[in-house]
């Protein structure tokens, strides 16, 4: 059989083979000792820049973003009882949202411009006495948007309304310090940078105490008791830690790797000239993520198409059965259900070469 | 429609997990199509997704999903899910909803095959190169070199023959669709076929039951899905005399003769419902009989148009025997159906079907 490409990162990524190697080890070794494991915490930390008290472990990057959120809300006071997120959002973000706006918080849902980027005056205006909290995403998952979290940040410190970002998209695809960036807190995930799957993690800003003492409580691999450590998934924590590690020594030449190849296929596909319109190019986009849209396909069909000439891509909105729904990003940046129905994502990541693009812009001239 | 490079090789097949569609891909993979299994997700009721979360609840739910998943798997076909949710909300149950509201009772299945499988479906199939879309329908289509054209035949298990709900298609439709299940003499036949795969025989019912609402509550549906409430109104017999009060006339079809909420010491049948009014119509038993019926939005199968006069026989419902009758043609794509014997609750916007023996002639929505 034809080997598969895959051009799916943005949902997932391959464990590289070292660190499966040490997960693998780690099982072997039943007693892992407890030094093993804070010194994977050491690795995360490291990758995140920050301390190693501010991390917190959880199960995945949906976990962390409905942890955090649920638990900021719990500790606004009644008269904060407004939150802000914006209409791009993850749905683990914004389906916790919606349930709190069920539940009698005033919920400002930003908008984005064509482009995907939140208007900084609309969020200027939003933003008033009663704001408690305000969530958004660094990059988007479907469109790849960088969003101004430190415009957002620094406005919102000034204020003292604590700031979430949904960093899922962003470690390890941007060189950054969180403990230097305006936020109080960030998600993120192992299985998108190269780790195990079912492994998540949460900066909290040192200054938000309370809040991590609330959030380690009830969360697994906390560190308050070492007799937690030996129930608790270990070997995936240190296998987090592996790919984090491993991360953080290649990350400048990853990110210009995925930069180089973005610009080749962002090339190949204008080169088609097949009418196919590029969603959402923005300068400082995601550099390994491309959104676009087909002249007259289906994006299902499309999908189906290069499934069955052995292409993974994705148009990142599936629902539960696998079917393809219209985008509420891509329907956000003001396009029409019936051309947001036509737009695929194509996400490029560390294994991705020319020559695989090379080969999916040959399967796509036969689709357009 | 667009244009793709079509494979008359290459089959897609609308895969709901049960018995039918299951042996239909199976066949056709026998013949040696090449055969891509599809389950349509059509419509999310999120009332009954959340409190019938258990349930079989119908083709649309998620167990289906998995069922088709499974049986494709078995078979050996790639398989897929696939969004229609639009088109079926758009052509299918605003339908179904608009007809209640103007009295009428809607036949949901028969616009699905013309709108949202053998066109929505098919245009999905043409995009992925096949020239085929497929389901378990028990009809027969053939090209009849005669008269160049597409017919369709009832079914060899005439118990299950479903021509009924398919006389409306186009030429340009019927040339796409294979049916494989035409040609088998008894869904027992069929479901022998169907025991060598993981399919669910029992538990499935017949889908003949309106597939988005699977507690068959369509008052309750009407309800949660449209601004139609009960209004109260008057019952009237034929001469506009008061007989008393109903709860609504989404409540009635004609012909019923249940479950009308009042009693009259004989028993008494709706004849007829004017939305406009809010009232409903009843009347005695022979009142409910009559030779004839206007059908409009008319397709025909076997030719083109209508003539003159014709002889052939009529079903005025799904589950009716077809009854001998003659057709005139009207302006505005109607016809005239004088029946030689009175049937009993023809019911607007129900379809009336024209068979000449078991060849489809075609049909119309009855006025």
């Amino acid at each position: 059989m034809k080997k598969r490409i895959f051009l799916d990162y943005a949902a997932t990524t391959p464990v590289r083979a070292e660190v499966a190697d040490v997960i693998i080890g780690a099982y072997r070794d039943i007693e892992t000792v407890w030094h093993e494991i804070q010194v994977a915490k050491t690795k995360i930390a490291t990758l995140m820049g920050c301390d190693d008290n501010d991390i917190c472990i959880t199960n995945c990057g949906s976990e962390s973003n409905n942890v955090l959120i649920k638990t900021i809300v719990r500790s606004l006071p009644q008269d904060k009882n407004h939150i802000i997120t914006s209409e791009i959002e993850h749905p683990s973000v914004l389906n916790v949202f919606k349930q709190l706006e069920r539940d009698g918080f005033k919920v400002s849902y930003l908008k984005v411009d064509a482009n995907g980027v939140i208007n900084l005056d609309a969020f200027y205006r939003c933003v008033n006495e009663k704001t408690g909290f305000v969530s958004t995403m660094f990059y988007n998952n479907e469109i790849g948007t960088r969003q101004p979290i430190e415009i957002m940040g620094s406005y919102l410190r000034a204020r003292q309304i604590f700031f979430h970002v949904d960093g899922v998209q962003a470690v390890y695809n941007e060189s950054f310090k969180v403990s230097e960036l305006p936020i109080d807190a960030m998600s993120f995930s192992a299985h998108k940078l190269y780790g195990p799957k079912g492994m998540g993690g949460l900066y909290v800003a040192p200054k938000a105490e309370s809040i991590k003492r609330d959030l380690i409580a009830c969360l697994p691999y906390s560190t308050r008791s070492k007799a937690f450590v030996f129930s608790e998934n270990t070997p995936y924590l240190i296998g987090f830690g592996s790919a984090c590690a491993l991360a953080f020594e290649d990350r400048e030449t990853h990110i210009k790797h995925l930069r180089t190849l973005k610009q080749y296929l962002i090339q190949a596909i204008e080169n088609l000239n097949a009418d196919i319109q590029i969603n959402a190019m923005n300068s400082d986009n995601h550099p390994g993520i491309v959104n676009f849209m087909l002249p007259k396909m289906d994006a299902d069909s499309a999908m189906i198409n290069l499934d069955m000439m052995g292409f993974a891509v994705s148009t990142g909105s599936a629902c539960s059965s696998g079917a393809i729904s219209a985008s509420h990003v891509l329907m956000a940046i003001g396009l029409k259900e019936k051309e947001a129905k036509r737009c695929l994502r194509i996400s490029l990541g560390h294994f991705t070469t020319e020559e695989d693009i090379d080969e999916f812009i040959s399967a796509l001239r036969v689709l357009v | 429609m667009n244009h793709y490079n079509l494979d008359k090789n290459k089959v897609v097949v609308g895969m709901s997990g049960g018995v039918d569609s299951t042996v239909a891909a199976y066949q056709l993979k026998a013949m040696g199509y090449e055969v891509i299994g599809v389950n349509m997700r059509l419509w999310q009721d999120d009332f009954l997704s959340e409190s019938h979360f258990m349930n079989d609840g119908g083709c649309c739910s998620l167990s289906s999903v998995e069922d088709a998943r499974r049986v494709c798997m078995q078979i050996g076909i790639p398989f897929y899910a696939l969004d229609f949710k639009t088109v079926f909300k758009e052509t299918v149950v605003d339908y179904f909803i608009d007809e209640y509201k103007h009295g009428r009772t809607p036949n949901p299945c028969i616009a699905c095959n013309k709108y949202v499988k053998f066109d929505a479906l098919l245009e999905k199939a043409h995009q992925l190169g096949a020239y085929y879309v497929a389901t378990g329908h028990y009809a027969k289509i053939y090209h009849d070199d005669l008269t160049d054209r597409y017919l369709v035949e009832q079914s060899n298990a005439i118990l299950k023959d479903q021509t009924y709900a398919i006389y409306n298609l186009t030429q340009d439709q019927l040339k796409h669709i294979l049916m494989p299940l035409g040609e088998f003499e008894s869904k027992e036949a069929v479901r022998q076929i169907a025991s060598r795969f993981d399919v669910q025989i029992s538990e499935k019912s017949d889908s003949q039951e309106i597939c988005f609402i699977p507690d068959q509550d369509y008052v309750g549906f009407l309800k949660r899905n449209s601004d139609i409430e009960d209004k109260q109104g008057n019952f009237i017999d034929s001469e506009g005399n008061v007989l008393g009060t109903h709860l609504g006339i989404v409540n009635f079809t004609v012909g019923q003769r249940k479950g009308l909420g009042v009693t009259f010491g004989k028993p008494m049948y709706v004849v007829a419902i004017d939305a406009d009014q809010n009232q409903v119509v009843l009347g005695e038993g022979d009142a409910v009989f009559s030779d004839h019926l206007i059908a409009d939005k008319v397709n025909f199968i076997l030719f083109d148009q209508l003539e003159g006069p014709y002889a052939c026989e009529a079903k005025i419902r799904y589950s009716a025997k077809p009854a001998k009758c003659t057709l005139y043609p009207l302006p505005n794509n109607e016809v005239k159906v004088v029946f030689d014997m009175p049937q009993r609750a023809i019911t607007p916007g129900q379809a009336v079907v024209f068979y000449e023996g078991k060849k489809l002639v075609g049909g119309g929505t009855i006025k």
